[in-house]
């Protein structure tokens, strides 16, 4: 064959993997949602959409609008605050305002729930959209602001200080500094809008009911896997439409550029304001980061409940106040025993899912920056806004079949999961450290006789190390707690950390789940801490 | 023999024509210069004999060997013997010194790879500088860097895009005598692209100035390009001076 043939083949492979394993289930249940008994149809769909769906539509709707848009007001402000001001203390800041994305939002409900618990006795004020709005804008304020601050250190200062000679601060802050930002703005607030829109864990604790809390329980209740396709498809729509129109400037939003070389602009001097503003971020990271772990905590801790109060026909979080409960460690070792089986498995799962996903994003990536091939950029973006839960029926319908069988029943099917949902964040992450490295750097060693392998192991790995290693932390970590696929493929004896949790809800005392969330959580910390370690002292970082 | 032959090439980028039907022969053992203003099309000759990329049509030969038949590559841009000087030098930053050559003689198997590399660095002023990192050379040292890796593997041409655009004048002018002593010293054919006239009139032989349409103005000796009559020479010219 042909030598131009064979690299090309070779490179439309993983392409070919990612369609086939990814797309094609996708693909094959939309298809499927048209048809009855071997014939096409739109019955599931005229079923599935009457008042009550429109409703549940608006309201999901006008939940995912608040949350992408507060998160990203609020992530931009810091972003701001954080990357160009003289701001105290930026650098801990910036990582205590990261903390809530390496946690499930599911976690930080449950603990969002504790805290409240603890404070007023019961939890009923959390039965509402607004209690899920609140704990949807403190686990995706992170994206914005990693979004808002590259964008903001990736202006040349020079824009900026041209504005500064003839007119105020203020002024070249309105008028040139935001509307360069305006990409990333929409970007945050678009990528947002399609995580809320599609979250079900946490309407689902709150027992909040909306559009995707329905569309899981055509599928878990009545098993109808057509209506909630049907269901699904309205949010599918939306997303697309939103991403298509937003395309350009999502694909080139500096998104979750990590390692930015060469952009040091000129800190804006806070002034009076330092502190005030200091104060600010301080006591919005207490409500978001310690409020919560101190609930977490402080329930982990508690007693072990007597069994009149494990009543679980009692409102949500009703606990009577007669008795005092005291302290002890009993539930975090109930908890650790009900984990323990599940941990390896997990962190085994992520890890080989965050490296498929990084080496796959790699690839993808490396053809959308070097050989301008978009396309697949495309793909990952409309799959990415595919939400969970259809996209968990889609991979189960579609691998249970005899043919398949050593799919479905095995632990590629979460694997699959990880790389159909995450492969987009690595291709993103990796494409921003690859755009950074000079073309001419591999031509210099395609000159000199370096085949792709040699270009690609000893120029450029060595060079987007650092930036390859952080998309591997954050699939990792974002692997380790994802839920909202797992808990709907997860095949039988294969249950991992997250789905240990959610199904021991409804027959687990309180305490015990608060027990097993902090536990996952001080997992996940001491996790995040070490391969930050290996990050900070054992990747070398390049100077370009 | 004619180390470099270019016949009848077009080249385009998204439907805009960079170069049109362009025939060309360089000379063996001279400096040529591509002179030309910016989106001429100088540096897509260079990457189109390097074979770093594809002409819509034409046919490219070095040494009288077919190596680029239309849009196809028939030989790979390691078995051409050119080494290339990038505008922005393209030094491995995360290599020293030393590596920087060694590593281009080393995928080729070149088992004396080091010392090639340490004679190189002799050659180029760079000895003492081996375990350096490029970011911790000056500029006119890594310029050298940049010459001295390409300069390694023996390559039969060198071609050069613009290396000196970042210096000062004051190096500029050592860098362009550094530039002939390395031509009589190896005895090369140089390609070299400056959109200066001043830099190309100091070390070219033969002068090529393309014009804003892809063509070719005029291809010939400085005497010949002095002495034109041709407009869009004088203009060329008569700017540049300005």
């Amino acid at each position: 064959m042909d030598r131009e043939l064979i690299k090309k083949t070779l490179s439309a492979l993983p392409s070919l993997f990612f369609i086939i394993m990814v797309v094609l289930p996708l693909a094959y249940i939309f298809a499927v949602s048209f048809t009855e008994d071997g014939s096409i149809t739109f019955e599931h769909y005229l079923a599935a959409y009457h008042l009550q769906t429109f409703v549940l539509l608006f309201k999901s709707c006008v939940l995912a609008t608040s949350v992408a848009l507060i998160a990203t007001l609020i992530g931009s402000l810091f972003g701001y605050m954080i990357s160009s001001t003289n701001l105290p203390f930026s650098g801990p800041l910036k990582l205590l305002f990261l903390l809530p994305l390496f946690v499930s939002p599911y976690y930080l409900a449950v603990a969002m729930h504790d805290f409240v618990f603890l404070l007023v006795g019961n939890t009923r004020m959390l039965n509402s959209e607004e209690a899920v709005a609140a704990i949807l804008i403190m686990s995706y304020a992170p994206i914005p602001l990693l979004i808002m601050s590259a964008s903001f250190a990736n202006i040349n200062s020079r824009l900026e200080e041209a504005g500064l000679l003839v007119t105020s601060r203020m002024r070249t802050t309105w008028s040139i500094l935001f509307p360069l930002v305006k990409p990333a703005f929409i970007s945050s607030f678009v990528l947002v809008f399609i995580l809320a829109i599609s979250e079900i864990t946490v309407p689902s604790y709150y027992l909040v009911n909306l559009l995707p809390t329905e569309i899981f329980m055509q599928f878990t209740a009545f098993y109808n896997h057509k209506a909630a396709i049907a269901l699904g498809s309205a949010i599918c729509v939306l997303s697309i439409v939103l991403l298509l129109m937003e395309r350009s400037s999502l694909t080139d939003a500096p998104f979750l550029a990590i390692g930015k070389r060469g952009s040091a602009r000129r800190l804006v001097t806070l002034g009076k304001w330092k502190y005030p503003i200091l104060t600010v971020a301080v006591t919005y990271l207490i409500f978001v980061v310690i409020i919560p772990l101190v609930g977490l905590a402080m329930q982990a801790f508690r007693e072990g409940m007597p069994d009149y109060l494990r009543d679980k026909s009692m409102p949500a979080g009703y606990l009577p106040l007669e008795r005092e409960l005291g302290y002890s460690m009993d539930y975090l070792y109930k908890g650790f025993a009900l984990l323990k089986p599940v941990i390896l498995d997990s962190l085994l799962y992520a890890l080989v899912g965050s490296l498929l996903i990084c080496l796959l994003g790699f690839l993808f990536a490396y053809r959308s920056e070097r050989k301008k091939i978009k396309w697949m950029d495309y793909l990952l973006l409309l799959i990415f806004a595919i939400p969970s839960t259809i996209f968990g029926i889609a991979l189960i319908k579609f691998y249970n079949r005899t043919s398949l069988e050593f799919i479905y029943t095995s632990a590629f099917i979460i694997l699959i999961g990880y790389i159909g949902k995450f492969t987009f964040v690595a291709s993103r992450m990796i494409g921003n450290s690859i755009r950074q490295i000079p073309y001419s750097l591999e031509e210099a060693a395609e000159l000199s006789g370096a085949n792709f392998l040699s270009r690609f192991w000893y120029i450029l790995f060595p060079l987007i190390l650092e930036g390859f290693f952080a998309a591997f932390i954050v699939c990792f970590i974002f692997c380790l707690g994802e839920m909202a696929t797992t808990i709907v493929i997860y095949p039988p004896g294969n249950a991992l950390l997250p789905v240990k949790i959610a199904t021991s809800m409804h027959n687990t005392p309180d305490g015990l789940i608060s027990a097993m969330v902090f536990i996952i959580l001080l997992l996940t910390f001491s996790l995040l801490g070490i391969l930050y370690v290996i990050k900070k002292y054992f990747i070398k970082r390049i100077h370009l | 023999m004619i180390p470099i032959q270019l016949e009848n090439i077009t080249h385009t980028y998204d439907s805009k024509i960079i170069l049109d039907n362009l025939s060309a022969k360089i000379s063996e053992k001279k400096i040529t210069c591509l002179l030309g203003n910016t989106g001429s099309g100088k540096t897509t000759i260079l990457r189109l004999i390097a074979g770093l990329e594809r002409p819509k049509s034409g046919k490219i030969y070095i040494n009288n060997r077919i190596v680029t038949c239309g849009n196809e590559i028939c030989v790979p841009p390691f078995v051409r013997k050119v080494g290339f000087v990038f505008q922005d030098l393209a030094l491995w930053p995360h290599f020293t010194v030393l590596k920087n050559i060694s590593w281009s003689l080393e995928v080729t198997g070149h088992k004396d790879a080091s010392t090639i590399a340490s004679s190189m660095l002799e050659t180029f002023g760079l000895s003492g500088f081996e375990k350096k990192y490029p970011h911790q050379l000056s500029g006119g040292q890594q310029q050298l860097l940049a010459i001295a890796r390409a300069m390694a593997p023996s390559p039969e041409i060198l071609l050069m895009d613009e290396p000196l655009s970042n210096l000062d004048n004051r190096i500029k002018v050592r860098m362009l005598e550094k530039v002939l002593e390395i031509k009589e010293k190896f005895n090369i054919t140089i390609v070299y692209v400056t959109h200066d006239h001043n830099e190309g009139f100091h070390i070219a032989d033969d002068i090529m100035l393309l014009n804003d349409k892809g063509k070719i103005e005029i291809f010939g000796s400085k005497k010949e390009i002095i002495e034109s009559d041709n407009v869009f020479v004088k203009e060329f010219i008569s700017i540049s001076r300005k």
